[in-house]
């Protein structure tokens, strides 16, 4: 039987709302900045609501150049991605220019360069976490269609495929090892990093570079999103949005209707601790386990005692009792069905150590992203465990009910000691995914060293 | 000739699909695959020099032609009998 390894992240790249480099997401994390804005949705049709998003402000090119800048992206890299950032959509542009910079963060480069002499190309895995081809596209294409089939795109014909992104990042980044696509709605980030952690810790890959795209949707998607209900800002007008960032995005606040859209990518690149230590990179965490249950209802309706049951399974694939938890970060979307139920399920699986963990949503910065924003969140974690603060909630005012016994971040951050984190992602059709983050411990610093965290700052 | 202005979109086309390469190598001599085309890139330009002409035709009795210089006559003559 083949000895189950270690994992770790060695690599993050992220593009949302709140910047194109990882430094710039940590700043606006630390900051509670929110990167929700409003633009008039352009056909009178539309609520005002359906202009309010977490934005990307900057162009693919832009995004390239401050990565650049910050010195975050390998040179070898930034030029083999202008041409694909100048051909490929939107959606696609800005997930390679995530997974860019987790593979430049980890020390890699094109193909896999910078590896040691050992390096195969042949154990560097892949995981695309959801997407597939972007709504913009397959409607553009649809348009194009209707006007004339001669304008239907031959490129057209590759792009469809939901692995699309699966060989484009291949091509960039030289992983020939296993590589997949995962689903799961707005819990597939955490199901690809499930996946990728179970290929590593079982010997099927050395490296693995999880990838959940940024989703593109469209006023079509939006408008079906809107008639289930889901979408936030239901009462808000043009002139009461006018010229200020939106505040809608609000989870576990008493006065949430609904999510607001983001858009996002983010990459993190894993790797066995025994590969990592073999070619001298630098672990920024540890993982340690994570879970995906059903609760078998296709739906969008969460479920309490499914929420309950995936944190469990993946603490206890941890090794970890809840008391051990530092940080939660919520999947909270500010639908308040969904907030409750997750209130209620932390509330549960807590027990009496409900007061301890800190919990925020990042979703209250970001929008969400749907299926990168487990991913992002993920990021999210590892940031705060590395640097040693929670983000704060910025929009929480008098919190839901189902949530007054938790440790909720007030509107500003707060410095502390984290060790455990959970990422909680759940997603229409009843997936729920959980995955249990370590803070990586420096050399010398004892792993095993008991559940004293007196040097954690009090609520 | 007529055809030099179907030439040049194809030639800038080209470039953009095919960065790697170089302006120079680009004559009526030389074919997509020459240029290091594959067969989607190879569709992808004729149909975009297609639409940037406003040609409604498919794309697909272009793929055999050799040289670029016999792919720009043969959109042009389609230019010619849609006017």
């Amino acid at each position: 039987m083949h000895q189950r390894a270690d994992v770790v992240v060695t690599g993050l790249g992220v593009q949302c709302a709140l910047g194109n480099t990882v430094d710039a997401f940590t700043r606006g994390l630390r900051e509670g900045a929110v990167g929700i804005t409003y633009e008039p949705p352009g056909d009178e049709t539309l609520p005002a609501s359906c202009g309010v998003s977490g934005r990307i402000a900057a162009t693919p090119a832009r995004a390239l150049e401050a990565l650049a800048e910050a010195g975050a992206v390998d040179e070898r890299l930034r030029d083999r991605l202008r041409h694909p950032l100048r051909r490929a959509p939107r959606g696609k542009a800005f997930s390679l220019l995530a997974a860019a910079e987790a593979v430049s963060s980890a020390g890699l480069g094109p193909r896999g360069a910078g590896g040691p002499a050992s390096w195969d190309p042949g154990g560097f895995g892949l995981v695309v976490a959801g997407g597939g081809p972007t709504h913009r596209l397959i409607h553009e294409m649809g348009g194009r269609y209707r006007e004339s089939p001669a304008l239907v795109r031959p490129g057209y014909a590759t792009e469809l495929w939901d692995s699309d992104l699966v060989g484009a990042a291949g091509e960039l980044f030289g992983t020939h090892g296993e590589s997949l696509t995962t689903g799961g709605a707005s819990a597939a980030g955490n199901v690809g990093l499930v996946t990728a952690f179970r290929l590593l810790r079982d010997g099927y890959a050395d490296a693995c570079l999880v990838l959940a795209p940024m989703a593109e949707l469209t006023f079509v998607e939006l408008t079906a999103l809107r008639h289930v209900g889901a979408l936030g800002g239901k009462s808000a007008t043009a002139e009461s949005l006018a010229g200020r960032p939106a505040s809608f995005s609000r989870p576990f606040d008493a006065a949430h209707d609904g999510f607001v859209p983001g858009e996002g990518a983010a990459a993190l690149l894993l790797e066995t601790a025994a590969g990592a230590a073999a070619r001298g990179a630098v672990p920024l965490a540890g993982v340690r386990g994570g879970a995906v249950v059903l609760h078998g209802e296709r739906g969008t309706a969460p479920s309490v005692d499914a929420e309950v049951r995936v944190m469990r399974r993946a603490l206890d694939q941890a090794g970890l009792a809840p008391g051990a938890i530092d940080y939660v970060n919520a999947h909270a979307t500010s639908t308040p069905l969904g907030d409750e139920a997750e209130a209620a399920a932390l509330t549960e699986l807590l027990g009496e150590h409900a007061t301890r963990p800190w919990v925020n949503a990042t979703k209250a910065l970001t929008g969400h992203c749907l299926g990168s924003a487990s991913a992002i969140e993920a990021v999210a974690c590892v940031q705060q465990l590395r640097h040693g603060f929670a983000h704060p909630n910025p929009h929480l005012r008098e919190p839901v009910q189902g949530a007054l016994k938790l440790n909720l971040v007030p509107p500003g951050a707060v410095t502390a000691e984290l060790r455990y984190a959970i990422n909680n992602g759940f997603g229409f059709g009843g997936i729920n995914s959980c995955v249990v983050l370590e803070r990586a411990t420096a050399p010398g610093d004892g792993r095993d060293d008991g559940d004293d965290h007196g040097d954690r700052a009090s609520s | 000739m007529a055809s030099s202005e179907i030439f040049e979109t194809l030639s800038r086309i080209i470039q953009e699909i095919l960065p790697e390469v170089k302006a120079d190598d680009i004559t009526p001599e030389t074919s997509l695959r020459d240029l290091g085309a594959n067969s989607v890139d190879r569709m992808d330009i004729i149909s975009e020099t297609l639409e940037e002409h406003e040609l409604r035709v498919s794309m697909l009795e272009f793929g055999e032609l050799s040289s670029l210089g016999e792919l720009a006559e043969a959109i042009e003559k389609k230019r010619v009998s849609a006017a």
